[in-house]
């Protein structure tokens, strides 16, 4: 189950390897393009994959720390004398970990926009 | 939003500041009568109420929502078992007030934070 | 919940117990009176407050309570009531033949009030008031804070 803002960044790992690996397969101004793009091909896929692993690893953590969040919540709501102070920790950690998630997301999408924008 | 563990939260969150609010009142009331012939200091039952859904939450590490279904905040005399009532004393009810005000507070910094997260994801990272 | 309902139990409560000082204080003021010619003497006067219940005494009065529950509309449900009522307690008797206003035994009849008595009692009514001023800063900050809930934190 996956937590609502979760949903929203979901489709960020599909979109990050789609990215590099376009990025990727555009040839470098002013290189030569065969040997280099013959070369680099298998190196950019690997690398292409292990970015999109780190950046939805990165997402499915944020997803089980914010439903960690909620179950704490919900055990205060029930009653449970437990560490406020941890509590209020997590919870402004996991703040703080949307909004970089957030902000990894934006510069991937103007990156991915600026490399768009390079005449071929 | 009506659908997921968020809303589960949302509601058992809104549901323990209603049982904190009214026990606030219940003190209140019991302090004011507390030299009051014949008062029967006022309780409020809530976390009684939710032996079952705590089970469930330790058990499956979710709240169910329909063991919160049937929970409801209420008032009751302070009696024990024979039926006698308890008498009023200063020093529990104001100890009780503190515990239950710290309490509320919590819930509501919690609620907060809650809210925040989500309006996070709804404004796209932008205020 | 209403919050107006609780803080007009505190200031019921607060008024209570500054009535209970000002009796006790005037009380004090007049300890040491002593019966008069024609018979008349200060009666020591006594804050009673009572439980507001609908019926009287007994299972009545927990069944109503119990079935208050969040539904409890009246305002004035939860507060007592009050009366200031003067005390039958017979004069105290001191032994002093040459007061001008003794009885043909040489007794003077002094005001029945017991100085420690309405010291204890000041001081109990001020600690239970500065209780209900605490109940009711207490409601003014829940009230407060639950203003803020929202998507600030």
């Amino acid at each position: 189950m996956a937590f609502l803002p979760i949903e929203a960044l979901s489709s960020l790992s599909a979109q990050a390897q789609s990215l590099v690996a376009a990025a990727q397969s555009q040839p470098i101004a002013g290189a030569v393009p065969g040997a280099l793009s013959g070369a680099s091909r298998p190196a950019g896929e690997s690398v292409a994959n292990s970015f999109g692993q780190i950046v939805s690893d990165g997402i499915s953590q944020m997803n089980s720390k914010l439903i960690s969040n909620q179950v704490d919540l919900q055990k205060l709501a029930l009653g449970d004398a437990q560490n406020l102070h941890q509590l209020m920790i997590n919870l402004e950690e996991s703040r703080v970990s949307f909004q970089m998630m957030m902000q990894v997301r934006s510069r991937l999408l103007e990156a991915y926009q600026d490399i768009m924008k390079m005449p071929i | 939003m009506t659908d997921g563990i968020e809303s589960v939260t949302r509601s058992a969150l809104a549901m323990a500041l209603d049982a904190a609010s009214l026990r606030q009142q219940a003190i209140a009331t019991n302090i004011a009568n507390a030299n009051a012939i014949g008062y029967v200091p006022q309780r409020v039952s809530f976390e009684d109420q939710l032996a079952d859904a705590r089970r469930g939450l330790a058990q499956s590490g979710r709240l169910d929502a329909f063991a919160l279904s049937q929970v409801r905040a209420r008032i009751e005399p302070a009696v024990d078992e024979t039926g006698v009532p308890a008498q009023v004393q200063l020093d529990a009810e104001a100890a009780d007030m503190a515990r239950n005000a710290v309490h509320y507070q919590a819930l509501v910094k919690g609620l907060s934070r809650h809210f925040a997260i989500l309006s996070m994801a709804a404004g796209d990272g932008r205020k | 919940m209403d919050y107006t309902q609780s803080f007009a139990i505190s200031a019921i409560g607060m008024n209570i117990e500054r009535a209970r000082v000002d009796v006790a204080a005037l009380n004090l003021a007049n300890a040491n009176t002593v019966q008069g010619v024609g018979g008349t003497s200060y009666q020591p006067l006594r804050v009673v407050a009572e439980a507001r219940t609908p019926g009287s005494e007994g299972a009545a009065a927990f069944g109503a309570l119990v079935s208050q529950g969040l539904d409890a509309a009246d305002a004035a449900q939860g507060s007592p009531l009050v009366r200031i009522v003067p005390t039958n307690a017979p004069p105290r008797l001191v032994y002093e033949p040459g007061h001008p206003l003794a009885n043909e035994r040489g007794y003077v009849a002094y005001a029945a009030i017991d100085t420690a008595t309405e010291m204890v009692s000041m001081m109990s009514a001020t600690r239970a008031y500065e209780a209900n001023v605490s109940a009711m800063n207490t409601t003014r900050t829940l009230a407060l804070r639950a203003l803020d809930i929202g998507s600030n934190a």
